[in-house]
């Protein structure tokens, strides 16, 4: 074969043949890195959308688990204007409690300590949430309560929306 | 009389049929041709392998998310050791605990050592941490806080059981032995 193509152009094919192993091999490895939680977690890397969600995080998670024995359709009403999917389900499991609030004379005040995402990937965050509840019964004295909560919340359009509410265990 | 003359043997041109151009004559299309294809060739392959070197350096993860990361990584091991302790081999604990920390928590951690060391050997009781979840909130060169959960499974000598669950704030510093925590504080 060397005869008739001669040395340079069996040196050239022997030279491309390197060169697309090494192209193949880059092209696998950046699919490797595109793929990798580093790359698509954009959580802090896209600090607009963090701190988007986590703004939007405090304020509706402390808009749900706030409420008072004075008014409490008016609390339902609001926490059900931020929730949506699985999140609706599990509010719906604090009626038996929100109900006894009335009876107990029951204001929960809650407060978002500290937030922060653990990630987030097209348009959905997942939230770190530490949560203070201080509960007043009557002209009782507060009882704080401290909480911990994973909560997943998505961009619909702009506005942020909780999805679901786990405890981390 | 001589013996007829034998014709010559058929060359490998003559055999294939490909006939050499008569002197002076342009070369053939087809070897022109079969000389310019390995070069093409690699034409193609210089661009190929330009294109997925740009393809690698472009994908690579935004430095935040790196840091980001690596932080993760280290803030869930190291939160889970200072949770953790056997009364049985307190030593290895508290040499983890100084590896684990720098700045005013490696101070702190080396400070309380002996205190603690009699304490847990006298209670008899054992710790193991996890982490159960955990977020950097921010990244800043070579600082950075995370808040993360933490379930801590106490076993007592008669094997008693109970779990406790805390929240921390943490700060990590980069050392030349990686991240390290700095502070930590029980919120």
């Amino acid at each position: 074969m060397s005869s008739r193509l001669g040395r340079g152009a069996v040196a050239a094919l022997a030279f491309s043949l390197v060169l697309i192993g090494v192209g193949a091999w880059l092209l696998v490895a950046a699919a490797g890195r595109g793929s990798s939680p580093a790359a698509t977690n954009t959580a802090l890397t896209d600090a607009s959308t963090t701190s988007s969600a986590i703004s939007a995080v405090r304020t509706d998670m402390a808009r749900v688990y706030s409420y008072s024995y004075t008014d409490i359709p008016a609390a339902e009403a609001s926490a059900r204007r931020v929730l949506t999917g699985q999140a609706l389900a599990q509010y719906a499991t604090l009626s038996p409690m929100l109900g006894d609030a009335v009876s107990q004379q029951l204001t929960v005040t809650s407060t978002v300590t500290q937030a922060g995402v653990i990630s987030q990937s097209g348009g959905v965050a997942h939230v770190l949430v530490f949560l203070n509840q201080s509960a007043v019964r009557g002209s009782g004295k507060p009882n704080v309560v401290k909480a911990q909560l994973v909560v997943t919340a998505a961009d619909n359009g702009g506005q942020w929306r909780i999805v679901s509410i786990e405890v981390p265990s | 009389m001589a013996a007829p003359h034998k014709p010559a043997a058929p060359t490998a041109e003559t055999t294939s049929g490909a006939a050499a151009p008569p002197a002076g004559a342009a070369p053939h299309p087809v070897s022109r041709r079969r000389r310019i294809v390995p070069y093409t060739v690699l034409a193609v392959s210089i661009v190929f392998a330009g294109v997925a070197g740009a393809v690698y350096t472009t994908s690579a993860p935004p430095a935040v998310g790196s840091l980001r990361a690596a932080v993760s990584s280290a803030a869930t091991r190291e939160i889970a050791d200072l949770n953790t302790v056997s009364y049985q081999n307190v030593a290895a604990a508290e040499a983890l605990w100084g590896a684990d920390t720098t700045g005013a928590e490696h101070t702190s951690v080396l400070a309380i050592d002996k205190a603690a060391a009699t304490q847990i050997k006298r209670v008899k009781t054992s710790s193991a941490g996890t982490v159960t979840a955990l977020a950097v909130t921010a990244v800043n060169g070579d600082s950075a806080s995370v808040i993360a959960t933490v379930r801590v499974l106490q076993v007592s000598s008669t094997d008693q059981s109970n779990t406790v669950y805390n929240r921390y704030t943490a700060t990590l510093t980069l050392t030349s032995a990686g991240w390290k925590i700095s502070s930590l504080r029980d919120v």
